[in-house]
């Protein structure tokens, strides 16, 4: 079935609200069993005397009749909304009023002619509508329109023909249906219709074994009981029509007709089963709500769903009001003409309680022979959709504050480099240039004769240089340029140079990283390094670098006096803070006496790309 | 005043002020300053059509402002044998130095735009690197030689030998160190005989290979 334009999510009509869940009600059930019944005992009251023996053979005939009439009870009662029930009872119904003839009338004998084998075309009905209740396509209606004409007018135009009394019947009541005695006329007649009713049959199976290799997973398991028990029946009808056609004589077919009727008792026993199975695997759905008690996904809301409504092939399609727009459970955005290209799939919406678009589920139309099961794993699964749309909703909330932290890191990094350059190019290049123009100017006055000038002008030069070396400490604490150009490895190693304990760099990378990751790693070792040369007395301090896939390792560690409170002080909280703003990791273990060890994880690829 | 042409030097530097105040200084200082460039293609198309006795680089220049100077200084380096380059340069950063010295160590310097104001440094590393020598900034060499470490064999010199050894990491000859230490020439061998087998060095008569082991040595 190609999905259709007018059940679209936003669409006016709601899949399934054409359902009336009251059903039939009981007294109309009641009366039709009852009306089985004594329809069944009618014939078996009319039939008795006047049928040849063995008796069993009318009482499987029987038997057939209440099978169906007694199915369709059932049927409707549990499916009221699935026409299986009423094209049952149909059958069951043309079973029985062929007996009517036993009533001996030339009426009752005509309608009884008229009305023989007339239960085949609701039957071929059944089967070809089954479980959805609707013919898919033209042939197939043509296929039980014909059925339904042809059978009661073959029987007519044979009927025509044939006398009783002269084809051998003295106790037959006249034929109020002949228009003339032509026994040949009657046998072509017969021929003709035999050979239609061989095609019909054939027709019919045909369109089954289609149905059947085309049939998803779910609608070969609804199929199935149905699909297995058809061909007896089929042998059954193949066999009336064999016999027909070679015009054999009633003793032998008489001989055959317990077991025909018993593989026709068969059958509707095979629809009630399959209708009945979806009754039993709506144990699923009470599966799937002890399953949404659990915190979600733990196998997805997906599965759970798609294992409740056993479609495998499920797709859960979750609302975004922002988009206005269905997001897969694929994680792309659904676009319902696709869905439609697809063919073979059917979107039902769910809504949440206030009546807001919710979720779609795109899944096999077999789903929809049972409706109420549909409704009920959707009613169970409001609540979880409910709660995964609002979880999907904080995490994209997330998401923004946690790119908006990435933002904050990355703009405090990058406004500690422009006040690096700044210092650079401004007050330090202005402090060098007048540290020359005071050299020129003190050895000009040196050589025009005034060396306590040159003395003060030397002076001079002395203090710019020693302001020029705090300038330059205090830029390179800023930020590095080194780090900038050169990356970690020089940028720690100068770090190292300067530091008052012995620092051995085991391993850092020398490939270069974004500029937050590196400007992380840097400032986690830096602080690291001062707070062990403060505080640990440690004899040697390691740094080492790794990458691990995706992830920059760093762990720096010493040998010192350990105890140290990553509580305590801001330095390394503020460094976590970092760190965890960039998705990062920071551990500081310090046990007394054990030195400490500060271990951190950056992602590498979380953050922007290396300028 | 001699006979002897004064050295000819090029000058490149993206600040105006700066770059004014050295060029000033130099020709105060007897140099003729031939190449004047704000940025590092300029300076090397000039060199090339007049190569200079020396060029005089600042580190970061432009485009990028990363370290172009040191690039243009080891082109310039290559393509003229006889033109010595002094890079300059505001970060006290032995990785720089390095960097310079690692592709050429002959008539190459590294010196601190801070030492630049210091007309007799200034003069002594611009003759050196035109002689052909290596100049590295003492303070880089001082913050090679302060790096703290376990076992360190530096930890083991004297101090004289201490001081020998940060004159040879500048690049200064044993004529240079023994006229610096007021030292004999005999003692300064002594000196560095002793430092070299303190710190397992191969002793070596040339002294561009002596400054690269030192160099390296200590940096490691």
């Amino acid at each position: 079935m190609a999905f259709d334009k007018d059940r679209s999510p936003h669409g006016a009509r709601p899949p399934f609200g054409f359902i009336n869940a009251d059903g039939y009600p009981a007294w109309a059930l009641i009366l039709l069993g009852g009306a089985a019944l004594a329809l069944g005992a009618l014939v078996l009251a009319l039939g008795l005397p006047l049928a040849a023996p063995p008796n069993s053979l009318l009482i499987v005939h029987v038997l057939v009749g209440w099978s169906f009439l007694g199915s369709s009870v059932v049927a409707l009662a549990k499916r009221p909304r699935n026409p299986a029930g009423l094209l049952m009872a149909t059958v069951g119904g043309l079973w029985f009023l062929p007996a009517i003839a036993f009533a001996g009338s030339p009426i009752a004998v005509a309608v009884g002619v008229v009305a023989d084998g007339v239960f085949w075309a609701p039957l071929a009905h059944l089967l070809l509508s089954f479980p959805t209740g609707r013919l898919e396509s033209t042939f197939n209606r043509f296929v039980v329109i014909f059925a339904y004409v042809w059978i009661p007018s073959g029987n007519t135009l044979s009927a025509m023909f044939l006398d009783p009394a002269s084809a051998g019947c003295i106790d037959c009541p006249p034929n109020p249906l002949m228009l003339r005695d032509d026994p040949a006329a009657f046998v072509v007649m017969s021929r003709v219709d035999a050979a239609l009713g061989a095609v019909l049959a054939i027709a019919v199976l045909g369109l089954l074994i289609r149905r059947w290799h085309r049939a998803s997973a779910p609608a070969r398991r609804v199929l199935r009981p149905v699909w297995w028990a058809v061909w007896p029946a089929f042998l059954v009808a193949v066999t009336f029509i064999v016999f027909d056609l070679l015009d054999l004589p009633n003793e032998d077919r008489v001989q055959f007709l317990p077991l025909m009727n018993l593989a026709l008792a068969v059958l509707p026993v095979a629809f009630l089963v399959s209708l009945l199975r979806t009754r039993l695997d709506r144990s699923m759905v009470s599966d799937l709500l002890i399953e949404l008690q659990r915190p979600l996904p733990q196998r997805g809301l997906r599965d759970a769903l798609a294992a409740a409504l056993g479609d495998e092939s499920l797709e859960l399609g979750l609302w975004l009001p922002d988009l206005g727009r269905h997001m897969s459970n694929r994680g792309s955005l659904l676009d319902f003409v696709d869905v439609e290209n697809t063919g073979n799939r059917y979107v039902t919406e769910v809504r949440d309680s206030d009546g807001n678009p919710l979720a779609v589920l795109i899944h096999d139309p077999a789903l929809l022979d049972d409706p109420l099961r549909v409704e009920a794993v959707v009613g169970a699964a409001r609540l979880a959709l409910e709660n995964e749309r609002l979880q999907a909703q904080l995490l994209a909330q997330l998401d923004e504050v946690r790119a908006s932290r990435i933002r904050i890191v990355e703009a405090g990094y990058q406004e500690r480099r422009r006040l690096e350059r700044d210092l650079h190019d401004g007050a330090q290049q202005r402090l060098l240039a007048l540290s020359l123009a005071v050299e020129r100017a003190r050895s000009l006055s040196a050589n025009y004769g005034s060396p306590a000038l040159a003395d003060l002008l030397a002076d001079v030069t002395d203090q710019l240089k020693m302001s020029l070396a705090e300038l330059r400490e205090l830029a390179r604490g800023i930020h590095p340029a080194l780090l900038t150009d050169e990356g970690l490895l020089p940028a720690v190693d100068s770090i190292a140079r300067r530091a008052p304990v012995p620092i051995k760099i085991v391993s850092i990378p020398t490939e270069r990283y974004p500029v937050t990751v590196e400007a992380a790693a840097y400032y986690v070792i830096a602080e690291a390094l001062t707070n062990a040369a403060r505080h640990s007395a440690a004899t040697e301090i390691l740094v080492q670098v790794n990458r691990d896939e995706e992830w920059l390792q760093i762990e720096v560690s010493d040998d010192g006096r350990g105890g140290a409170d990553p509580t305590h002080g801001s330095g390394i909280r503020g460094l976590e803070d970092r760190i965890v703003s960039i998705g990062g990791v920071l551990r500081v273990s310090s046990p007394p006496g054990e030195g400490t060890c500060l271990l951190a994880r950056i992602p590498i690829t979380s953050t922007v790309a290396p300028q | 005043m001699t006979a002897v042409p004064p050295i000819r030097l090029g000058v490149a530097d993206d600040s105006t002020l700066f770059r004014r105040g050295l060029c000033l200084l130099l020709e105060d200082a007897g140099f003729e300053v031939t190449i004047e460039a704000d940025n590092p293609s300029r300076l090397i198309a000039l060199v090339e059509s007049e190569p200079p006795d020396a060029v005089i680089v600042d580190i970061k220049m432009p485009p990028t402002f990363t370290d172009e100077g040191l690039r243009a200084a080891g082109e310039i380096r290559v393509r003229h044998a006889n033109t010595g380059v002094l890079v300059l340069s505001q970060y006290l950063e032995v990785h720089y130095a390095m960097k310079l010295i690692d592709e050429q160590v002959e008539g190459v310097g590294y010196l601190l735009k801070d030492s630049v104001s210091n007309v007799a440094e200034l003069t002594d590393a611009v003759r050196r690197v035109v002689a052909g020598g290596s100049v590295i900034d003492p303070g880089v060499v001082a913050e090679l030689l302060a790096r703290r470490r376990r076992d360190n064999p530096v930890d083991d010199l004297t101090p004289r030998e201490r001081e020998v050894l940060s004159l040879m990491a500048e690049g200064r000859s044993n004529r240079a160190i023994q006229e610096g230490l007021f030292i004999s020439a005999r003692t300064v061998e002594t000196h560095v005989r002793n430092i070299l087998m303190k710190l397992g060095l191969e002793e070596t008569p040339d002294d561009h290979r002596r400054v690269l082991a030192v160099l390296t040595y200590l940096r490691s």
